[in-house]
């Protein structure tokens, strides 16, 4: 492997990992004059996810206490009382939604009240900032209209038949299921949502799909995901406005409403000013008496080695490649991170031993430092999904995720000052 | 490589091209072809008929969490499932003109002398696309070479590269060019080449570190040695080939768009889906020429939203198949810079 000359890369940090949690550290730090850059490569968590924001996991009441959040990690991290809480999840949140609305994708909500709303398959489903026509299609909304779902025959991610009956057997309302074909899959049949969001942007299929929206009973129609992130607000519009009813989505994972948010938050951070390295892979991180001091970086041909003044390991879990098993340990492959250990009579596949190891991840300071060889790292805090905790499905969701790469772009800023 | 690792996200179907322009009925995709498929014994026979359809972008792995390794996999069956007398007539043209001219197509003549040199500092390996059916990417590399004050040489008796067998399947008839090739490569420091496939062919298989002209150019001549001279305000969209952005490396693309930022009055528009496949690798263009051009359409169709005036492609596979989807303002990568290198 060949070290020549490479891009000039000389920044204040380096952010590892692509995901929701990488890219709004980066995005912070950026936006506070740090000079940053994005390293990573492949598909992130996120743009596998539904694309909404949660902010715990489980929840019994529609609105979340301060109080309770103030108790848990990380959401502790942000001060000891409720006030302090809302005041961080505030900033947070102020910082990233307008921002996200520039970039083409309204989310609404509040990060303490909780929406639920349905899955393509029919299950209820709460979070606290869903995208915006994931919204229109909350429970309360859909029990006091007439709501119909409409499927599109040869789109995957589309069977109104089940999310009808499983709406009735887990919620007891009736939806009822209508059918659509339209003319311009030419009689493609299993299309991926990306391939529909490609047709989409042709206005046949729009103006097909419109027509079939009015035509169906009710006022309010739920659809699976069309539109990617450029076809989204006007696509979802255009159908509302052409047929005269209220549309919303269903909230669909593997799908696009993830590859939204996902190409929204890159966007986002390029717009702060980030330098995005995505394809390059950072491999090995040099750390001499407690501190990062340089990182390899890799392009498949080209290797690059790179001074540091800091870094955020915002790697994701062991399904993101972050984590990875060696016997009954979990392993942190980038810094040697310490992780939490794994019991000792772990040796089932039985699902509490699964969850117990999904649990596993790098254990943080306080300020989400890691600790390597004994040693907490000065110069490094660690973000998202790849602490320990908050892999799923045992993670609070995208919003502790988040809450923590927040954070961690505070640690990042007293360090490069 | 183990293929075991799949977790079932369907993030390569979701981005594979070819999936997406053809649908999944006719192009079942990289799982079902590289996981499913070997795994569950899927029908052999639909099996071959679909896998020739692979570009072999990589996307697919680079998207993988568990980076498997799908394209690599694929070319793997294909090599399994090389049958002489089942190959797809465009293919079988492929290896017949590799036994009659030592090429993957047939020289059209008309192309211009080679420069002398079986000695030198840096040889330049045209590949077949430069040398035989687009001569002006082999001329206009060649006077880069020229302006840049370059010592070289294309080595006498040079062959194809092999990347096309290695697509068909036919790794044995390969094998045959990489020894014949390496004969000529003797006395040779640098290997610069025109064609990400040839060069992706040259690292993988020949035991050799190729330079594609874009990484010459900037990591061996350097950006302060060059000037460009004012090009006239135009308007450019730069698409990423597949095997230079993603099994070269991205520094490719960083080098590229930093060479254009040297040419003064050329504004660099944005390209959506830059690096998606225009459909030109893989042997689908023989293979499959219909898939092919619907890719290159899809490719041109960015192209025209884009606003800008030309679309710049480092690759002479790329440029090939996107003139073939009516694109004249195609323009091979260093070809056009060449035009304003002082």
């Amino acid at each position: 492997m060949a070290i020549r000359p490479t891009p000039p890369m000389d920044f204040d940090c380096l952010v590892v990992g692509h995901g929701a949690a990488g890219l709004l550290c980066a995005s912070r730090l950026a936006s506070r004059d740090v000079k940053v850059a994005v390293v990573g490569t492949g598909e992130t968590s996120t743009s596998l996810s539904t694309g909404c924001i949660n902010v715990l996991d489980q929840i019994e009441s529609d609105l979340i206490d301060p109080n309770v959040l103030a108790s848990q990690f990380p959401y502790s991290l942000a001060g000891k009382d409720r006030d302090e809480v809302i005041m961080v999840l505030e900033d947070l949140y102020s910082f990233l939604i307008p921002d996200l609305e520039m970039q083409g994708l309204p989310m609404r909500g509040n990060p303490l009240s909780i929406r639920r709303m349905l899955t393509s398959l029919g299950t209820p489903y709460q979070c606290s900032i869903p995208q915006i026509y994931n919204l229109r299609g909350r429970l309360e909304h859909i029990s006091e209209k007439g709501t119909s779902l409409l499927g599109i025959m040869g789109h995957r991610d589309s069977d109104p038949d089940l999310a009808s009956r499983m709406i009735k057997s887990t919620l007891d309302m009736e939806i009822r299921p209508f059918w659509t074909k339209p003319s311009s899959f030419e009689g493609r049949t299993d299309l991926t949502a990306c391939e529909v969001s490609r047709l989409a942007k042709r206005k046949d299929l729009t103006d097909e799909l419109a027509e079939a929206i009015s035509e169906v009973e009710g006022e309010l129609v739920g659809i699976p995901p069309v539109f990617d992130l450029s076809g989204y607000q006007e696509g979802m519009s255009f159908l509302e406005r052409s047929s005269g009813k209220e549309v919303f989505e269903l909230v669909t994972p593997l799908s696009l409403p993830g590859r939204r948010l996902q190409a929204a938050m890159e966007s986002m951070a390029r717009a702060k000013g980030c330098t995005m390295l995505l394809g390059w892979r950072a491999f090995d991180v040099e750390i001499v008496n407690g501190e990062v001091t340089g990182v390899v970086l890799n392009s498949r041909s080209r290797e690059a080695r790179v001074d540091l003044s800091s870094i955020v390991l915002a790697t994701g879990d062991s399904v993101g490649g972050g984590l990875t098993l060696k016997g009954q340990s979990v392993l942190e492959p980038l810094m040697g991170a310490s992780c939490t250990l794994i019991g000792e009579d772990l040796r089932t596949l039985h699902a509490e031993d699964l969850v117990e190891l999904s649990n596993a991840g790098v254990e943080v300071d306080s300020v989400l430092r890691p600790r390597c060889s004994g040693e907490i790292i000065a110069n490094a805090a660690v973000a998202g999904s790849v602490i320990s905790g908050f892999s799923y499905p045992s993670g609070g969701g995208m919003g502790a995720a988040m809450l923590t790469s927040w954070l961690a772009a505070q640690t990042i800023m007293e360090v490069v000052g | 490589m183990t293929t075991d690792q799949c977790i079932k996200c369907g993030g390569c179907e979701q981005s594979c091209p070819v999936v997406c322009v053809e649908g999944i009925q006719s192009f079942s995709g990289p799982r079902t072809l590289a996981v499913d498929g070997p795994r569950f014994s899927v029908e052999i026979n639909r099996l071959r008929d679909h896998i020739m359809k692979c570009t072999t972008c990589w996307k697919c792995e680079e998207v993988c969490p568990s980076r498997i390794d799908l394209p690599q996999a694929i070319l793997e069956i294909r090599k399994v499932m090389f049958d002489p007398l089942k190959m797809l007539p465009g293919h079988r043209r492929i290896v017949e003109n590799v036994d009659r001219f030592r090429m993957s197509i047939e020289p059209e003549g008309g192309a211009p002398p080679a420069p002398a040199g079986e000695r030198g500092e840096v040889m330049y390996f045209p590949g077949c696309i430069s040398r035989e059916r687009i001569p002006s990417i082999y001329r206009g590399t060649v006077s880069t070479l020229e302006k840049v004050g370059t010592d070289f040489g294309v080595p006498k008796g040079w062959v194809c590269c092999g990347a096309p067998l290695e697509k068909v399947g036919d790794r044995d008839r390969m094998e045959s060019l990489v020894e014949e090739n390496l004969r000529t490569f003797e006395g040779f420091e640098t290997i610069v080449t025109s064609c990400p496939g040839c060069t992706t062919q040259l690292f993988n298989h020949y035991g050799v570190e190729p330079l594609h002209t874009i990484e010459y150019l900037y990591e061996s001549v350097g950006l302060n040695k060059l000037s460009f001279r004012h090009a006239g305000d135009i308007k450019v969209a730069f698409h990423q080939p597949c095997h230079l952005s993603r099994t070269i490396g991205r520094h490719a693309m960083d080098y590229a768009l930093a060479l254009l930022q040297e040419v003064p009055g050329l504004e660099v528009l944005e390209l959506e889906n830059a690096d998606m496949c225009c459909g030109g690798g893989g042997g689908v263009v023989a293979g499959h020429p219909d898939v092919a051009l619907d890719l290159a359409n899809e490719k041109m169709s960015s192209f025209s939203d884009s606003g800008a005036d030309l679309l710049l492609a480092p690759c002479p596979f790329c440029v090939l198949n996107l003139e073939r989807a009516g694109g004249s303002n195609v323009r091979e990568f260093v070809t056009f810079l060449e035009a304003f290198l002082e």
